[in-house]
């Protein structure tokens, strides 16, 4: 009978305290489901995007705010100064890095997201064309449009955007350059320009919409099947599926070379009579756009195909001597050619 | 206590592995260097050798003994000496226990959140471990089958979870040309075999094949070991190194489908092994008591050593000092040597030679 009592009591006690709750109301939380950070004087400026959980009469599913600090830390408690609300990061799904503090680093900021218990290590990180509080405020941003360009939704265009723990994990690699959606907003709406490619944490170069699709390609993880590629000579047009691309990397006498073969099923538009002709055409189409792609990153030193990973995979010895890795990857030569069946 | 309890050889080693897989879901950069960990699936291979070698001591010693477990044998071979014997396991037991809340409380409190009041969690745990403990080893036995389940279910599910987000190009290719960093995590994982010095009480309670038992624990630690260090390099990359307990790091990466942040069910799922491990070793501890005072005190020092383990995992977090002894691998790895391999290996050997000196056959 003691027993009996002893767990009713503890279950009504369990009831009671252990729900885990805080002490404060969801209307006294800011529930942040996305943040902007720029860069400018020294000064971070965050603008933190949160679910509107007054009933007030704009009606919207979300507020933004602003604040401004030495830290981000400190930008953020501006806003909790201004708002009273006490922020919850878990909710969180997306970092917009201002054109600013790409080029001036982005190590701190990351450390914060990387640090802090609350963040999820898969929250996307996009780059802005220019300031990422201009694009937080569009009336037309919401947190479903951030997601469907981390999800490459083809309405808003062709992008690659990282998750946070390979964006900052690319940046602090010895070979690899971190690389994420490059957004801009335009008439209210927001918009895929490209991929921002960095130099460590600082922002490198731009690739262009074609030569996103170029990477897209090599890499191979991206739904291709809504995009349409012009054949070359041809009023026709197609999409890829099925991407498989085989890159073998080796390395000898100091000198990285790097054999890119795409094969893909090619899905026409349009009708065709000679599919020989065809294939041989869109084959040259993903030809010139992958080594246009291949060719501006390596110009530029950076490597965002993951070349340097394969060759410590194939030889490693070679891998650890490398010690200018940018110069490495300018000095390669890559050869890239293609496969395509049409369906 | 009963004196004559009896658990399957099966229900034994699911108690072990569990108790195991609580240890390797707490790997922290607190312990050791964590960027270690990219050698882990070659470090697995040759610890799972070791940890065969390692069994041999424990069985050999209760095979020559008619099945009486390490103090009971030591008693008979050393007499008084069998009491000092006894302590040094119990304390053995007792600073394993410590070091596993402590990193678990300092998991939760650093990377699930940090106004957790670890006091109250150890409490909630420390107490329901020592309810298990006093109800005996049986009941034990029969909670960590169902347990086990969970544990596996939770490990299968993490591991097809992550499958899309792996990257085989993060992972280091096996090879033994960083042999430093590869020992390291060999030495590491050989230090945390506290199963070994549990087997040298534990066997004797079992029925069924333990030889098939014993391979079967050490295989099947060693392979989930591999699988998931293989798992958090491919996943994490270069990002692993800035992370303090990778293992929940993953976690909350993991998806199901539109179900996100899994990192609160396998939270959930590893505070049930954490109470298998300390329920198991609080009981081990009360055995030791038992040898050098008596059943009455026995009984006593469950509730004891949960008081003890409560109190000092809380201290534990807020003191550097005490903080850096009991985390120190090197230590643990002789006291785990000592109690797994060496006082086992002398009792077998004495067994023999007693044996041989009467006429009887073993």
């Amino acid at each position: 009978m003691l027993k009996k009592v002893l767990v009713v009591l503890f279950m009504f006690v369990a009831v009671l305290s252990l729900q885990g709750c805080n002490i404060k109301q969801l209307n006294e939380k800011m529930i942040v489901q996305g943040m902007g950070i720029d860069f400018a004087d020294g000064d971070y400026k965050v603008t933190v995007m949160y679910i509107n959980t007054h009933n007030d009469e704009s009606g919207n599913s979300h507020k933004t705010a602003t604040g401004k600090g030495r830290t981000i830390t400190e930008a953020v408690s501006d806003i909790v100064t201004g708002n009273g609300l006490e922020p919850l990061y878990s909710h969180n799904s997306f970092v917009i890095l201002g054109r600013s503090l790409c080029e001036s680093g982005v190590n701190e900021a990351m450390e914060f997201f990387a640090g802090y218990y609350q963040f999820k290590p898969s929250i996307s990180v996009l780059a802005a064309q220019d300031s990422a509080a201009e694009i937080m405020k569009q009336d037309s941003i919401t947190p479903e449009v951030i997601t469907r360009i981390s999800d490459n939704e083809s309405t808003v265009g062709l992008s690659i955007t990282m998750p946070l723990y390979t964006f900052w994990g690319d940046i602090r690699s010895r070979s690899s350059s971190a690389c994420t959606a490059f957004i801009s907003a335009e008439d209210n709406k927001i918009k895929s320009n490209g991929i921002a490619v960095f130099d460590g944490d600082k922002l490198s170069h731009i690739l262009s919409s074609s030569q996103t699709m170029g990477v897209a390609v090599i890499r191979g993880k991206t739904d291709m099947s809504g995009e349409a590629i012009p054949v070359e000579g041809e009023q026709k047009s197609f999409s890829l599926s099925n991407i498989n691309t085989e890159t073998n990397v080796k390395a000898e006498n100091g000198v990285m070379y790097c054999n890119i073969v795409v094969k893909a099923e090619a899905n026409m538009y349009e009708y065709i009579s000679d599919k020989k002709n065809i294939e041989e055409k869109i084959e040259k189409s993903i030809n010139s756009i992958t080594r246009d792609a291949v060719k501006e990153c390596t110009e530029n030193g950076s490597d965002i195909f993951g070349f340097g990973k394969r060759l410590r995979f194939s030889d490693k010895k070679i891998y650890n001597t490398v010690k200018d890795w940018k110069k490495f990857i300018k000095n390669g030569t890559y050869n890239i050619s293609s496969e395509i069946s049409v369906r | 206590m009963k004196t004559l309890e009896r658990l399957s050889a099966g229900q034994l080693f699911m108690m072990l592995y569990i108790s195991r897989m609580v240890v390797n879901v707490t790997y922290s950069s607190y312990s050791s260097d964590v960027g270690s960990l990219r050698y882990g699936v070659t470090a697995s291979v040759i610890a799972m050798v070791i940890t065969f070698f390692m069994l041999v001591p424990v069985y050999f010693m209760i095979r020559t003994n008619k099945n009486r477990n390490v103090t009971d044998n030591a008693f008979s071979v050393f007499r008084w000496l069998g009491k000092a014997v006894a302590l040094i396991y119990g304390l053995y037991f007792l600073w394993i226990l410590i070091n596993t809340i402590s990193f678990f409380d300092i998991m939760v409190k650093n990377a699930a959140n940090p106004n957790t009041s670890v006091f109250i969690l150890s409490l909630a745990v420390v107490g329901a471990a020592v309810y298990a403990a006093y109800k005996g080893i049986e009941a034990l036995g029969r909670a960590s089958s169902l347990i086990f389940i969970i544990i596996v279910a939770a490990l299968i599910v993490l591991i097809f979870s992550l499958i899309p987000e792996a990257d085989i190009l993060n992972t280091e290719p096996p090879s033994m040309e960083n042999s430093t960093d590869i020992m390291e995590t060999v030495f590491n994982a050989i230090a945390k075999n506290s199963c070994i010095p549990a087997m040298a009480f534990l066997l004797p309670l079992a029925s069924g094949n333990l030889k098939r038992g014993a391979v079967c624990w050490a295989f099947g630690v060693y392979l989930s070991m591999a699988v998931m260090i293989f798992m958090i390099t491919a996943v994490l990359g270069d990002y692993l190194d800035t992370q303090v307990f990778p293992v929940y790091t993953v976690t909350a990466i993991a998806s199901l489908g539109v179900t996100r942040r899994l990192d609160g069910i396998f939270l959930g799922v590893w505070t049930a092994g954490m109470f298998v491990k300390i329920s198991l070793f609080i009981y081990l501890i009360s055995v030791c008591v038992k040898r050098i005072f008596g059943n009455k005190a026995a009984k006593l020092s469950i509730i004891l050593s949960g008081a003890v383990i409560v109190f000092v995992s809380t201290a534990v977090s807020g003191t550097n000092g005490i903080f850096n002894l009991l985390f120190d691998v090197k230590l643990l790895f002789i006291f785990t040597m000592l109690t797994g391999v060496i006082i086992p290996l002398v009792l077998g050997v004495v067994n023999i030679r007693r044996k041989k000196c009467s006429g009887m056959q073993i």
